[in-house]
């Protein structure tokens, strides 16, 4: 059964050839660590997730399989919401709203990995907001560059090129070799 | 830092784990079907009303609003265009010609006496500024067939008809025989023109028709003028000779009444002619042979009939492809622009959503 079929078909849910609640499972923690890395701000990180997926429920039926992935589709939603969240609090994330991490340091970390990795979060602390968006993208959402493209509503190789160009940024402001 | 390192650190930072509890209602919430999340646990939002002002905001709203204003204007461009071509020229001058040609049928000298009727302006009637009235010269030439069997039964019903329009025949030729003809001059009152076409085009099968109007106001208006100063002239001559005692004061007088006289003639009947080319119509009608006969008017499967209808639709639809047309082009102009109104709302939406990042 086609994309589209089973979207139209399906009475409940269904997108992308599977239904609504697999793209759920499948996606959820993608989506949460994007809008996290975008808030910086647990609280607000998971009332915007689920912000995200009602809407994208309510409007299962809008997605067009010819437009893009179900993945770029639903990333897209969860941006705009988050984007909505961030003109309404107008603010920007700051470092004190880390949120929690569960692969935080620990004690028992080796002391060189845990210096390496406060320079990691020191590089990210000196992006913009939306350089930060695009990494956010790639690394929490684990998005193509196509469909990073789909979801900024730019080109691809566009899309590429200023993903490239933060990542350059970072791995300087890291020294690596 | 090595690049692994760098890449899986970067990972990690950017892949914050959601808070057990957190997912776990998550999945409760997805179990359930997604059902409507409960009003205290959402974000507390201002209220969103639909009022007019946020509604044409919206990319929508935008789109709705610039394409019924385009529509709109224009619509109103070629409704305005229609008016104005509608008024130009033709029948727009024949009721300001109803009003005083019927009291004038043929102008005497002694009709001239009066002052001229001034009628009154009629809605799209055109009375030219500066004008006392409109004087159309108007013609028509009608042809018509008719079956050979028939021909001087309409030949005949064309007298009747022009009668019963208070017309006349000016002249007239029928010949019978291998090749019936027929020849009308008539003289119709011009406000009675139209519906008297529309009788004698019963008559027979239309081949040909045209009508044509020549304003001939100006002229009208100049020789009644030179007309009226003659008769004044004329008048202050004869008050003059009442009153003259002198011999050669009164054969100088004479002369000049003489004069006036031969003036005067000349205009009184310009001036006729004048009225009796405006006040009646030249209907020039041609009979001849060929169409449905008579006795086939009535039977409708007769080839006159379908030959009607097939007229008929051919009419309706070159009518409805007219209409459709017109429709599209508003429609397709209205739609583009309300593409555009559409795609720019969207745009300044996104942009002003994705501000909040620069």
């Amino acid at each position: 059964m086609s994309e589209a079929a089973l979207l139209t078909e399906t009475p409940v849910t269904s997108v992308s050839g599977e239904t609504f609640e697999d793209l759920y499972r499948r996606a959820f923690p993608r989506v949460y660590a994007y809008v996290a890395s975008l808030l910086r701000d647990t609280s607000a990180a998971e009332e915007v997730t689920a912000q995200a997926f009602e809407r994208a429920y309510r409007k299962r039926r809008t997605f067009k399989p010819g437009l893009g992935s179900a993945d770029a589709w639903l990333f897209g939603i969860a941006r705009n919401a988050a984007l909505d969240e961030l003109r309404r609090l107008k603010r920007r994330a700051s470092l004190e709203a880390e949120p929690e991490d569960a692969a935080a340091v620990t004690a028992d970390e080796h002391a060189e990995r845990a210096l390496t990795r406060e320079t990691v979060r020191a590089a990210l602390a000196t992006l913009e907001p939306h350089e930060r968006d695009l990494v956010a993208l790639k690394y929490s959402g684990g998005l193509s560059n196509a469909e990073i493209a789909r979801v900024i509503g730019a080109s691809e190789s566009n899309a590429g090129t200023r993903l490239h160009r933060i990542v350059e940024k970072l791995r300087k402001a890291c020294d690596v070799a | 830092m090595s690049p692994d390192t760098f890449t899986e650190l970067l990972q990690e930072e950017l892949t914050p784990t959601p808070d057990p509890a957190f997912a776990r209602e998550m999945d409760e919430w997805a179990a359930a079907g997604f059902p409507r999340r409960d009003a205290q646990q959402r974000t507390p939002k201002p209220r969103r009303r639909l009022r007019a002002g946020a509604w044409l905001r919206s990319p929508l709203g935008m789109a709705t609003a610039t394409s019924a204003v385009a529509a709109a204007a224009i619509a109103a461009v070629l409704i305005g265009d229609t008016v104005e071509q509608g008024t130009t020229g033709g029948d727009a001058t024949t009721p300001a010609l109803t009003q005083e040609s019927a009291a004038e049928p043929s102008g005497t000298a002694s009709d001239d006496a009066g002052r001229m009727v001034v009628p009154a302006p009629t809605p799209g009637g055109g009375i030219a500024p500066g004008e006392r009235d409109r004087r159309i010269e108007r013609s028509a030439q009608l042809t018509l067939a008719a079956p050979a069997d028939d021909f001087q039964s309409v030949a005949d019903r064309v007298l009747r008809v022009t009668d019963s329009h208070d017309g006349f025949v000016l002249r007239s030729q029928v010949s019978t025989g291998d090749h019936p003809t027929g020849d009308f001059q008539l003289r119709i009152p011009a406000d009675r023109l139209q519906p008297a076409l529309r009788d004698l085009s019963e008559l027979g099968d239309v081949r040909a028709r045209s009508d044509t109007g020549q304003d001939v106001t100006r002229e009208y208006v100049s020789v009644t003028d030179r007309l009226d100063a003659a008769r004044a002239e004329r008048r202050a001559l004869l008050r003059r000779l009442a009153s003259a005692t002198d011999d050669g004061r009164i054969q100088e007088l004479r002369d000049r009444l003489d004069r006036n006289e031969r003036e005067l003639a000349p205009l009184r009947a310009q001036v006729r002619d004048l009225r009796e080319r405006t006040n009646y119509a030249a209907v020039s009608v041609t009979l001849t042979e060929g169409g449905s006969s008579a006795s086939d008017d009535d039977d409708g499967a007769g080839a006159g009939g379908i030959g009607d209808a097939l007229d008929d639709s051919l009419g309706l639809l070159v009518g409805s492809l007219a209409w459709l047309l017109r429709a599209l082009g508003v429609l397709i102009p209205a739609g583009i622009v309300a593409a555009l109104a559409w795609w720019s709302a969207r745009t300044i939406r996104r942009r002003r959503r994705e501000a909040v990042l620069f």
